[in-house]
């Protein structure tokens, strides 16, 4: 370890939010293109503990747009963004769980977090995850999840919006990548948007 | 009775506009407004139904001058 010191990977950071986000416990669900940007963004901001859940290993196919690399190629996603979220902060707490989510371990999983990011491809897990949100368990957390990050261009139709008290959608809410693709570019605006809305919760957070 | 209804995602829905009142027999629920705006079974599954900004099951009775939203996911991460 190269003379790590948090107060240095945090310096440049806002200083009203830094001691909240030592604290802060956030969950991300798949790490694919849009969790393992947010959770690099989260890291390099400070959050003090990250909780990962994905079920897959990483493909070739994931490069164009997922923070991986060749020799990443057959790892479990989970252990492969932890190495590389510990490269930029040794100090972070890692909870990592190679399982899909299910309505039997969502709960249990994102037990200790604040906020949850969705961060899947597939529309059923990403609405199987909303469900969840509409059980009382979830009424105390927030959620940040995103639809329509497909495609290239069209930058600003990108947006966050609010979706409901406790939760809130980030992208354009149409293109899908089923006749768009996705690709870098569109998948890490949305990405840093919910990395953003992340922050902004966990400032308002007490 | 009236409601005010909106929808977000790739739902078309026909001869509906979105952000706009719409008239519901009173006891309707959200499986109800489903039958009556024709949403397809197979975007049913996937749909988040919010009641006045908190998320409810397909059972909720709607009430006059609830603000009702539709949210179907797309695709892509």
């Amino acid at each position: 370890m190269k003379n790590f010191s948090y107060e240095k990977l945090t310096e440049r950071n806002s200083p009203k939010i830094k001691q909240k986000l030592s604290e802060a416990v956030v969950g991300i669900a798949g790490c694919g293109g849009l969790g393992s940007n947010v959770a690099f963004a989260l890291a390099r901001s400070g959050v003090g503990k990250l909780v990962l859940v994905d079920f897959d290993v990483v493909d070739i196919t994931n490069l164009n747009r997922q923070q991986f690399f060749l020799s990443d190629v057959g790892m479990k996603k989970v252990d492969a963004l932890s190495e590389k979220l510990l490269q930029i902060n040794p100090q972070i707490k890692i909870e990592k769980y190679q399982s899909k989510l299910t309505d039997n371990n969502v709960q249990t999983i994102f037990a200790d977090v604040q906020v949850v990011v969705e961060a899947f491809d597939k529309v059923s897990e990403k609405a199987s995850l909303l469900k969840a949100f509409g059980k009382s368990f979830f009424k105390a957390k927030f959620l940040v999840t995103a639809s329509g990050v497909a495609g290239f261009g069209k930058s600003n139709s990108i947006q966050t919006k609010k979706l409901a008290q406790n939760i809130f959608v980030c992208g354009d809410n149409k293109t899908d990548f089923l006749s768009e693709g996705v690709m870098a570019p569109r998948v890490m605006i949305a990405a840093g948007h919910q990395a953003n809305k992340v922050l902004e919760l966990l400032e308002q957070l007490n | 009775m009236k409601i005010f209804f909106e929808y977000l995602g790739l739902l078309h829905i026909e001869g509906v506009k979105n952000k706009t009142f719409l008239d519901v027999d009173a006891g309707t629920t959200i499986a109800g407004l489903f039958g009556q705006l024709k949403i397809r079974r197979e975007h049913q599954k996937f749909i988040s139904v919010f009641i006045n900004d908190i998320e409810k099951p397909r059972t909720t009775i709607l009430n006059e001058n609830d603000r009702v939203k539709f949210f179907l996911p797309t695709g892509g991460g």
